[in-house]
């Protein structure tokens, strides 16, 4: 008999399985990002299997909400539908094929070899055991900082293995500002980087839009001018 | 204190890169209030204000690597790892960035409003390959692959220009992000097998329990490296992106990035040091890349190409030097690298000396081109620019007493040490035929007469580059000695845990 937990977790991978392959075969680029949404929904659903729950909230919200909405509106607003670049990739997909088959064989034995060896050891639902000689949070349930280093319950990373503290919104904060918190600043850096790329390779500054300013000639090139968008919304209803 | 000083070298880069937005914001920012004079001449302070910076800056930051080169511990929760491996790659890397800045400047093809950007993208992308040397933990190290990776892309599309540039920087962009979500797939299964993103502790689980699935995860996390360094499958971006760029982008993703992808590669490819299988991965990608990108650099007639086809090649010497996965491959492939940046910074300073001459167009759009005939007669015209390119060429060719070639005699030797003579005989084949597309670009350069060319003069700061850069490829190659000890140490402890 098979626990209901791992049974939703198959219905959810295959779901996530299906999606993906979804993006790949539609032909219709909307078709496509409707098929990664179905994709990004069931990862959050294996997520909130996983104890994650904080996490699977925001695949939710920033994923499946945000981001979704980004792609779709930018798939209407450049008018993808009409493209007619879709036989290109047919012979580009059948020379990948090949490498595909050696990968699914590489991973699918390694994943069968190493299936039945070892499960994760299961969350401890009882007092954490520290090691002997260090202090640490013993109890992650009572409100009390054991170990005084001011991190109380499930804040401190010594319980981060603890169901109760698991995925939590302060066990994921912990984490972000414990152990990944190089990561997580040098994030900021690359998403600096990102802004002013944006910026400065699509965004005109307000002085470009003057009649008095420069030639076409000093502008780098753009992904969408401002003919090509309005030209789009002339057929969006065609999307 | 001391833990201030092992983080020196990228504290330094992160200021020189918000120094760089500041201008960027400020001097460089536009106002609706000014009048068209006004901006222009706002916009050329903010390119003079940033080219001084950024140059200056990246002098301070060779200063402060140098003072932090003893270091030696973690940081950050274990996620940082600082050693002397990743304390002289961090001063090799900011050489690289101070010579890369420098050929930057005054760059023709950069609208000269961008060009704050344009030094705050190549500072942020060192300080990428910078924490990339350290990062002893996977997150860690995706997230600032990416940051290095990221600012490359944005810096190619900012050549205004060529006709295809938004070709080459689509393609760019899109076999780097395929291969680094590659690479995070790999890394994720690595994930999954040890339970942990620590490097070591990957390493002693895979170790442990070896297996098939072990060796495609690591094949898979590498893919984003391998990328940077355009091995063989994976070069498909080089040849364009090098011939569009700007001269001074394509020097800095030739050279600096180059020595940046290396360094990556030899820590990341610390999580596989008990796969052994990836010994024949390695060599083979090695085979593949020495000869493809050989055999391809014959055909070009554009120098940018011809040195993005033989980095191709270069990409296979150097994995030689890996696929051992010993203290003596490592050193090798790290000195051979080195020895690489120092020639392709000589070449691209000729690239850059000789492309101001060129007309400022081509069909009304500027153009980042340089094809060989340009170079005709350049020993008549300018003998330093000659020799800096002869030492720079017959480097890469591998010709006594360049660094180049006591390179790839270390390479080789490290090579035949580990059981790969064949390899080596291949490698041995592939730069007889080097030597040919090598030796045409001198042919241009010392036979071919200077009729009808442009006058070149090159400042005197050029000239003393050139004679130095030049001075310093041949002295690493005649005395190894005092570098290789320094770099064996390093490897032995990057090795050793």
């Amino acid at each position: 008999m098979m626990d209901f937990s791992v049974a939703l977790l198959y219905v959810f991978s295959g779901m996530a399985v299906a999606g993906g392959l979804g993006l790949v075969l539609c032909k219709h680029p909307i078709h496509g990002a409707i098929s990664l949404l179905f994709s990004m929904l069931s990862l959050a659903g294996i997520y909130a299997l996983l104890d994650a729950h904080l996490i699977a909230a925001l695949q939710v919200i920033i994923y499946a909400g945000a981001i979704m909405i980004l792609v779709v509106y930018i798939i209407m607003l450049l008018d993808l539908g009409s493209a007619d670049a879709q036989t290109v990739y047919r012979k580009a997909g059948l020379m990948g094929l090949p490498l595909l088959a050696l990968l699914l064989l590489l991973l699918g034995q390694g994943m069968i070899s190493v299936a039945g060896d070892a499960a994760a050891p299961p969350l401890a639902q009882g007092p954490v055991v520290c090691p002997p000689g260090v202090a640490c949070e013993t109890d992650c349930g009572d409100g009390v900082d054991q170990d005084g280093d001011n991190m109380t319950d499930c804040a401190d990373t010594d319980c981060a293995g603890v169901a109760i503290c698991f995925g939590t919104v302060e066990a994921v904060g912990a984490n972000l500002l414990g152990p990944f918190v190089l990561p997580f600043e040098i994030a900021s850096v690359l998403l600096l980087a990102g802004i002013v790329g944006a910026i400065l390779l699509t965004g005109r500054k307000p002085g470009e839009l003057e009649p008095s300013v420069p030639p076409p000639a000093i502008q780098p090139g753009s992904i969408a001018d401002a003919s090509g968008s309005s030209e789009a919304q002339d057929t969006e209803g065609a999307v | 204190m001391g833990l201030y000083l092992r983080f020196l070298p990228e504290l330094g880069m992160l200021g020189l890169a918000l120094a760089l937005f500041l201008v960027s914001v400020t001097i460089g920012g536009e106002s609706d209030a000014l009048d068209e004079r006004r901006r222009d001449e706002r916009r050329r302070t903010a390119a003079y204000v940033s080219d001084r910076i950024g140059l200056l800056g990246s002098v301070g930051v060779l200063v402060l690597a140098a003072l932090a080169i003893w270091q030696n511990g973690t940081l950050f929760f274990d996620a940082y790892r600082v050693g002397l491996f990743s304390q002289l790659v961090k001063i090799v890397l900011a050489a690289g960035l101070v010579g890369a800045m420098w050929l930057a400047r005054d760059a023709r093809n950069i609208p000269v409003r961008d060009r704050p950007e344009f030094l705050l993208f190549m500072t942020l992308s060192t300080l990428g390959m910078m924490m990339l040397v350290s990062a002893d933990e996977l997150i860690t190290f995706y997230v600032v692959l990416e940051l290095s990776a990221y600012c490359l892309y944005i810096m190619v599309p900012m050549a205004s220009g060529h006709g295809s540039h938004n070709e080459a920087s689509y393609k760019y962009f899109i076999y780097g992000a395929t291969t680094s979500a590659v690479s995070l797939y790999g890394m994720t299964i690595l994930y999954g097998l040890a339970g942990t993103t620590s490097i070591p502790a990957i390493a002693a689980a895979l170790g442990a329990a070896p297996s098939t699935l072990a060796l495609a995860a690591v094949v898979l996390a590498i893919t984003g490296v391998l990328f940077k360094l355009a091995v063989f499958p994976f070069h498909f971006w080089a040849p364009d992106v090098y011939q569009v760029s700007t001269h001074g982008a394509a020097a800095f993703i030739a050279a600096t990035s180059k020595v940046g992808a290396v360094a990556a590669l030899l820590r990341l490819l610390l999580v596989g040091a008990d796969v052994e299988q990836l010994y024949w991965v390695l060599g083979g990608l090695a085979v593949l890349s020495m000869t493809f990108g050989n055999l391809a650099a014959i055909a070009q007639k554009d120098l940018k190409r011809l040195l993005a086809y033989s980095g191709v090649a270069q990409g296979g010497y150097i994995l030689l030097g890996l696929m051992g996965q010993d203290s003596a491959g490592y050193t090798a492939a790290t000195y051979y690298t080195i020895g690489y940046l120092a020639m392709v910074l000589l070449c691209f300073l000729v690239i850059v000396e000789v492309g101001r001459t060129l007309p400022e167009s081509e069909g009304g759009r500027p153009s980042n081109v340089l094809p060989i005939s340009a170079l005709d007669g350049l020993h008549q015209r300018s003998p330093v620019l000659a020799l800096a390119l002869l030492v720079g060429l017959l480097g890469m060719a591998g010709v006594p007493p360049t660094a180049g070639f006591t390179g790839k005699w270390l390479l080789f030797k490290a090579a035949i040490e580990v059981e790969a003579f064949w390899l080596v005989l291949i490698a041995g084949i592939n730069n007889t035929i080097a030597i040919y597309y090598y030796l045409i670009v001198v042919k241009a350069a010392y036979v071919h007469g200077a009729e009808g060319q442009p006058r070149l003069e090159p400042g005197l700061m050029a000239k003393m580059a050139g004679v130095g850069v030049s001075l310093a490829v041949v002295f690493l190659g005649v005395f190894p000695q005092w570098v290789v000890p320094a770099l064996d140490r390093a490897m032995n402890a990057l090795l050793g845990g």
